[in-house]
């Protein structure tokens, strides 16, 4: 029981009754007659952890500048917290942005660069003293105070950046690319810290990255934008089983992907059937394709089964040959080849050791897929 | 031969060598003349060519004599036009200075502003005035500013003035003058120094609460303070000895050490006061250079260390 209170808390986007925290209403903007980002319309709720993915020049950048307040919408509103603060400036705005640079002020210590925001608010010393040493603390940099940002490491100075950010108690957390100018293993460390930090401050972060991996791990949910449209709103889980579109489904992982045309449609399954995978795909789940239509069917490659002799089902099931095997140590990603000549992706754990793996370059498998596994695309 | 060229090259790129060719010119074109005018202003006056007396004199066998005579410093401390002199050279040296800062920053700032096409525009309308003779330039503003100049006129033909205003031979000109021909000294430097800064780092103080002032003065200004020393020491260093413009603009009234210095050596024939003079000038220099240095070194230091 209380586990379940919990699910609903973290996730107030399914409670009708949960008032949005931060609201885009049909936002556009215009650089010299070019749609950066074209009527976006965004509900983000009070402590959510929002990642905004695409493409590099997919227009989340500027959507994130509009939030920050660096850029004016061309089109649209924007609300924080129930006030609509479209036109107000940046600095007139309870929103800090950790910037992709970090932005550090190079001619400031640590502490200078921490208080910095807080002495614009003219706050008594002696709090701003307690402060900068509470936010340099919780991102444990408190010894560090007296240096100059450029003394630094990359990964110091993403910390102090973000406690110059959280020192100001803001409604709203920007971050763009927070984790870009960082190595792979201090990325995927500093990813659950940030996480732990966010949690423990309670402020909403919308982050913004070209990174999968990072989006995924991050975010109670995620947008997934392309050229200026946002595509797909969901929690990280539902964007990559249940992609709406095909643009959605190719961003995230890799998918293998089936011409069809539906057969049956029925409420609780529908019937693809494609001449490409060679078989007829049996989807358990509702989708709204009527018969006659031309879809798309897909399948992620760990979702594909491999087996040596013929399996029981008839239907989710074809055949082919091994053409290619990518052995990448705790997975192998098997290229099998269709009587159609499309190319299937199949990944397998590795199970057992190399040398005693069943199934090797052309042989003949059998592959196979469970009913709920596929994805029928209608965009 | 390719062995020899390379080892050549090797000599003189190496730090010893490469260093020989800066200090032999300063050896030569500074150290050498300034000694020279060392040695005249502690010598005597006399009539003839040179018109100063030697410092080393043979008294008797094997005694060899060095005299120096201090009288000329001490004339100059006496005399209190000199010091009077020197103070307002400095006086229109630092308001031409400040004259040239005011106007050159948002200038400067302007142009490290422009999107890239004009800038590169703007940066070379700021350079094309050098491209006339520095003392046509002085001359033009004696027909602008001449009671019966383009200036007067203009103003009484407004209605503005009745009778025309005496703007040329006065201090004021001498300033306008320095601000005018030296603006782009300031200009240079600082565009220089504005154009580096990161714009992030303008946007992260808005981000952090700073209006647009505040994020001026707490940012911008600091992180530019290197070239407003570099300007304004390349404006103040060559405006206090400034002879051409106070000449043309600045008449009787004005009184700058570079035309009292011109005075002693042709006029008077007085070598040993003018070196001394000289000498005076120099020291009195060196602090101000010697401050900015400290100063753009710290700067240095925490901005080119990434």
């Amino acid at each position: 029981m209380v586990k379940k209170t919990k699910r609903i808390q973290l996730q107030p986007w399914q409670d009708p009754k949960a008032k949005p925290y931060i609201h885009l209403e049909g936002v556009s903007k215009e650089f010299g007659g070019i749609l950066a980002v074209d009527d976006v319309t965004l509900s983000i709720y009070q402590g959510e952890f929002f990642s905004l993915l695409g493409p590099s020049g997919c227009g989340k950048t500027t959507l994130l500048r509009m939030l920050a307040g660096f850029e004016i919408p061309t089109r649209g509103k924007i609300y924080i917290d129930g006030i609509d603060v479209t036109r107000r400036p940046a600095y007139d705005r309870p929103v800090n942005m950790m910037f992709q640079s970090y932005a550090l002020f190079p001619h400031m210590t640590v502490e200078q660069n921490v208080a910095f925001g807080l002495k614009q608010e003219r706050i008594p010393k002696i709090e701003i003293r307690e402060r900068v040493r509470e936010a340099l603390k919780l991102v444990q940099m408190e010894t560090y105070g007296t240096r100059q940002p450029h003394q630094l490491s990359g990964g110091q100075r993403q910390r102090v950046a973000l406690a110059r950010c959280l020192v100001k108690r803001p409604k709203l957390l920007l971050l763009d690319e927070p984790l870009a100018a960082l190595d792979k293993r201090l990325r995927e460390q500093t990813q659950f810290e940030l996480v732990s930090i966010q949690e423990e401050v309670g402020i909403t972060f919308i982050l913004v990255t070209h990174d999968q991996e990072e989006a995924m791990t991050m975010s109670t949910r995620l947008g997934i934008m392309d050229h200026g449209r946002l595509r797909q709103i969901g929690t990280p889980n539902e964007i990559y089983e249940y992609p709406h579109s095909e643009s959605v489904a190719d961003f995230i992982g890799s998918i293998n992907k089936f011409e069809g045309l539906v057969v049956e449609d029925k409420a609780d399954h529908i019937l693809v059937e494609s001449e490409e995978a060679g078989c007829e795909f049996y989807v358990s789940h509702s989708v709204d394709a009527p018969v006659g239509s031309q879809v798309k069917v897909a399948i992620r490659p760990e979702k594909v089964m491999i087996a040596t002799t013929a399996p029981e089902q008839k239907r989710n099931a074809t055949k082919g040959i091994v053409r290619d095997i990518g052995y990448l140590g705790d997975i192998s990603i098997y290229h099998v080849e269709l009587k159609s000549g499309k190319i299937v992706l199949a990944t397998q754990p590795n199970l057992v050791r190399l040398a005693e793996r069943p199934v090797t370059w052309d042989d003949e498998v059998y592959l196979f897929w469970r009913a709920e596994n596929s994805i029928v695309l209608t965009a | 031969m390719r062995g020899v060229w390379k080892k050549a090259e090797k000599t003189l790129t190496s730090p010893f060598w490469a260093a020989v060719v800066p200090y032999g010119w300063l050896l030569l074109f500074f150290l050498v003349p300034f000694l020279i005018v060392l040695k005249i202003s502690f010598s005597d006056l006399k009539l003839g060519l040179p018109p100063y007396g030697p410092l080393t004199e043979w008294v008797e066998d094997g005694v060899l004599m060095i005299k120096l005579n201090l009288t000329n410093y001490s004339f100059i401390g006496t005399d209190s036009l000199y010091l009077f002199t020197y103070l307002e050279s400095l006086m229109i040296a630092v308001l031409g200075t400040a004259g040239c800062l005011c106007i050159g920053y948002p200038m400067a700032y302007g142009i490290a502003k422009a999107a890239q096409p004009l800038r590169t525009v703007l940066l070379m309308m700021v350079i094309l005035p050098f491209w006339t003779s520095f003392l046509l330039r002085v001359y033009a503003w004696i027909g602008i500013l001449s009671p019966h100049g383009f200036l007067n006129k203009a103003l009484m033909k407004v209605g503005l003035l009745s009778t025309p205003l005496p703007l040329l031979d006065t201090t004021f000109a001498t300033i306008l003058g320095i601000i005018y021909c030296y603006l782009p000294f300031m200009i240079l430097p600082l565009y220089a120094s504005l154009e580096k800064i990161d714009h992030a780092l303008v946007e992260a103080a808005y981000d952090l609460g700073a209006h647009p002032f505040q994020a001026f003065l707490r940012i911008i200004w600091p992180l530019s303070l290197s070239g407003v020393m570099a300007g304004s020491m390349l404006v103040l260093i060559p405006a206090v000895g400034e002879f051409v413009i106070p000449e043309l603009l600045g008449g009787s009234q004005t009184l700058m050490i570079g035309k009292v210095i011109w005075n002693e050596f042709f006029t008077n024939r007085d070598w040993p006061v003018a070196s001394a003079l000289a000498i005076l000038m120099l020291i009195f220099l060196i602090i101000p250079i010697s401050i900015f240095q400290r100063l753009q070194e710290r700067q240095i230091r925490f901005l080119d260390a990434d």
